[in-house]
């Protein structure tokens, strides 16, 4: 260990029941194990050069240009569809059928042939195909506040408004970035072996950033085309404040239900990332001051965090209050004594909100990357193959297993209809995952298996009436319905993460604690709920450019776009 | 038009469910067929033909018979119920004869049962060998795979080599077959309304910025 760590004895992680509820894993931020800073540190690493062997957009800004990333033993190029789309064919739903711009990952440097291939597939989205050549298929549409208000004042001479950036933060905002083996996608077995895409949506997220530098060359395009000479480029430091859009529903919620065992990854490497500093026993003076001034930024980011849903909005004053009270605790009690983030992180707990305590975690593990940087590597799973159940098991050994996880499911009276007042069914429209009302719509014979704690307690009453003796695999003979609700029970004594741990049709269930979960891992900020199923975010907002890897450290700039504000 | 294996894999899941499988069988399907096809077996084709069989003559019942090691050895099975049955039980051999549908569904089960080892499976006469790795690569083309209804005995190689296997990263490209899958998996959708396009997706209608 070098002198810059002091030694740590690590503390228990958080338990489960504690941290897998709806609430708090709706108040999670971005930390240094989020995909997308875990990304650009591997790409600044490795050196990665990047090129923009094509440019092809006229002056109404249609066209194709490409964007290769070359890293040691592979290169991706983006490639990105410039359309020219009528005002009132923009929507950010799945349901759209037409976008600004639409991009593909392409595993390699593509000749003209594919790119023609792809212009007539790539700019259809889902209507169209894509083969195992391409890593991933996205869109996204102009923000109409900005983008224009951008074009114009670079046409004539001028820098943006850095507030009116600050209110938006993008140029364009993704409206879906499919990934694996989607609309004929190569599958994630193809690449997963890669060092390079080591960890979860890796893929997606290089061709975000990737988008991230199409959306400034196209401001910058359109204005050389209007204003000629006058014309200048955008500022650097305003250029970075500059993130990509999200706008993500439903379509997202399942995955964190669906995929058990790699959530199981992402949160223990949190939780792990946590339990390791709160056991550090000293903190350095320049620890310390770094954790000061990273949160004045968080501080800062509160305060310029909009959003215009009244939950948000309550959770967002909270926030601000407890970081300022939180602040003024850590003057008057400095980082001292044995194990002292172990004692602040016990006094945040008792004292401040959901999204101050998650906030928190997050800043208290930045001044460690050297500790903890490494969990990123585990933060995926082969799940190419189920879970294999234990069929040895007897049914007196699974109601003991129950009884330890799921005492939140079996305390619920699933005979109450607000207890089952949803249902997640798919759409035949788009195959959209939607989110019903099981009492007013004629859906529940459409019901997706999404409700794990219903499942585990209707298990539970039948296992209730079986001889002690009977064997898990007998149970299922009989009740095959069950060997979901029984992988995931088994799973628990492994995976403790594996499960949200509250009822997911209950008619309080708030599916933005789902998606903000799910983004908060991606490395996602800003996030503005637009209703209780529908989230906007913002992606690699004060991230360095391509040709700025060599002279900042992205770590460093997750944090200063606040500095800067 | 070839799949990508996790696409299929999806389909396969949803299309089974359309059948009328719970939706936990549906998936143990979905991963069966994803592994058939990544080891050059016409999962695809196996499954719809199975799918179809059902949809004529209806589910089969659970193999509870098989329990007490006295099976029935006229009740037809189900490969998948079957295949559960086994990978929970690491029922690693039977010399009893098994009358299973559409045998090859059966064969992923027996792989992930057999795990680094060989299971040897007599389907009617034929030997054909399973391992965690994927079917032995001569018996691909066996027309015993293909068979609606079949005897089956099987048995764990305890020695000896692995059989040597094809790993691919694409399904088959049968588009019948496909239609049949896509057909049942249509079941599974709840028909749009206007209702459930605004309220369901909860993004409204206006969603520009």
């Amino acid at each position: 260990m070098s002198n810059s760590t002091a030694a740590h004895t690590e503390v228990a992680l958080r338990p489960a029941h504690h941290v897998m509820r709806l609430e708090r894993m709706g108040s999670f931020h971005q930390s240094r194990l989020s995909f997308m800073r875990v990304l650009l540190r591997r790409i600044k690493q490795q050196k990665w050069q990047f090129s923009r062997p094509i440019f092809r957009i006229d002056d109404n800004g249609v066209g194709v240009a490409t964007y290769s990333v070359a890293g040691p033993e592979r290169t991706y190029t983006l490639i990105a569809f410039a359309h020219d789309l009528p005002a009132d064919k923009r929507s950010d739903r799945v349901i759209a059928e037409a976008w600004d711009s639409t991009f593909t990952l392409f595993d390699g440097i593509p000749t003209e042939d594919d790119i023609t291939r792809l212009a007539y597939n790539v700019p259809l989205q889902e209507a169209g195909r894509i083969s195992e050549s391409e890593l991933s298929l996205s869109r996204a549409n102009r923000s109409v506040r900005l983008f224009e208000y951008v074009v114009d004042t670079l046409s004539k001479g001028m820098q943006p408004d850095t507030e009116n950036l600050e209110d938006v933060g993008y140029l364009m905002r993704t409206t879906a970035v499919y990934g694996s083996s989607k609309f004929g996608a190569a599958d994630r077995a193809v690449w997963a072996d890669r060092p390079e895409f080591a960890g979860s949506f890796r893929p997606e997220l290089l061709a975000v950033w990737l988008i991230r530098t199409f959306t400034i060359d196209m401001v910058e395009h359109l204005a050389r085309a209007r204003g000629g000479e006058n014309a200048i480029a955008i500022d650097p430091d305003i250029k970075r404040c500059i993130g990509v859009g999200n706008s993500t529903g439903l379509g997202m919620a399942p995955f964190l239900l669906n995929h058990p065992r790699l959530i199981h990854t992402w949160v223990h490497a949190r939780e792990k990332a946590l339990a390791i500093v709160r056991g550090v026993n000293q903190v350095q003076p320049h620890q310390a001051a770094e954790f000061s001034r990273l949160l004045a930024s968080a501080q800062r980011n509160a305060r310029y965090w909009c959003t215009a849903h009244p939950l948000q909005i309550e959770r967002l004053a909270q926030l601000r209050v407890d970081l300022d009270k939180f602040s003024e605790h850590l003057q008057a009690n400095p980082l001292k004594g044995t194990q002292p983030w172990n004692t602040l992180y016990l006094w945040v707990e008792t004292n401040l909100g959901l999204e101050a305590q998650e906030q928190i975690i997050s800043l208290m593990v930045e001044p460690y990357g050297e500790l903890v940087d490494h969990l990123a590597d585990t933060m995926q799973t082969d799940e190419s193959l189920p879970y294999a159940i234990n069929g040895t098991m007897t049914v007196a050994e699974l109601l003991v297993a129950v009884e330890k996880n799921y005492q939140w499911a079996i305390n619920t009276d699933f005979s109450q209809d607000d207890t089952i007042a949803r249902v997640w069914y798919v759409s035949a429209e788009k195959l959209e995952p939607r989110l019903g009302e099981r009492f007013d719509e004629p859906i529940e014979p459409y019901e997706q298996p999404l409700a794990p704690g219903r499942e585990v307690a209707d298990m539970y009453q039948v296992l209730q009436t079986l001889p002690a003796d009977t064997t898990v695999a007998a149970m299922l003979c009989n009740h095959d319905e069950f060997r979901g609700a029984v992988r995931r029970v088994q799973m628990l004594q492994t995976f403790p993460y594996a499960e949200v741990r509250d009822n997911t049709i209950s008619s309080k269930m708030l599916p933005i604690d789902l998606l903000r979960c799910k983004l908060s891992f991606f490395g996602a900020t800003r996030f503005d709920p637009r209703s209780d199923r529908w989230v906007r975010i913002t992606m690699y907002k004060g991230a360095p450019y391509p040709d700025e890897l060599e002279k900042f450290d992205p770590d460093v700039l997750a944090y200063f776009i606040d500095d800067a504000a | 038009m070839n799949w990508p294996l996790g696409e299929l894999k999806a389909l396969a899941t949803k299309a089974t469910r359309g059948a009328g499988f719970s939706w936990s069988l549906s998936e143990e399907t979905g991963y069966a067929a994803q592994w058939l096809e990544s080891h050059g077996v016409t999962g695809i084709s196996h499954l719809a033909n199975y799918l179809r069989w059902v949809e004529a003559n209806g589910l089969l019942v659970a193999p509870v018979d098989m329990l007490d090691g006295t099976p029935d050895a006229q009740a037809l099975k189900c490969p998948i119920a079957l295949g559960c049955l086994i990978t929970d039980t690491k029922a690693v051999t039977s010399d009893a004869s098994i009358r299973v549908s559409q045998p090859a569904l059966f064969l992923p089960f027996l792989g992930w049962a057999a795990g680094h080892q060989a299971i040897v499976c007599k389907i009617n006469d034929t030997a054909v060998a399973v391992c965690a790795n994927g079917v032995d690569q001569e018996a691909l083309k066996l027309p015993e795979l293909s068979l609606a209804e079949a005897s089956l005995s099987w048995r764990l190689q305890e020695a000896g080599a692995v059989p040597k296997c094809l790993t691919g990263s694409r399904a088959s490209d049968d588009r019948a077959s496909i239609h049949t899958l896509l057909r049942l998996a249509d079941k599974t959708y709840a028909p749009a309304t206007d209702a459930s396009r605004l309220a369901g997706a909860g993004a409204g209608t206006t969603d520009n910025d």
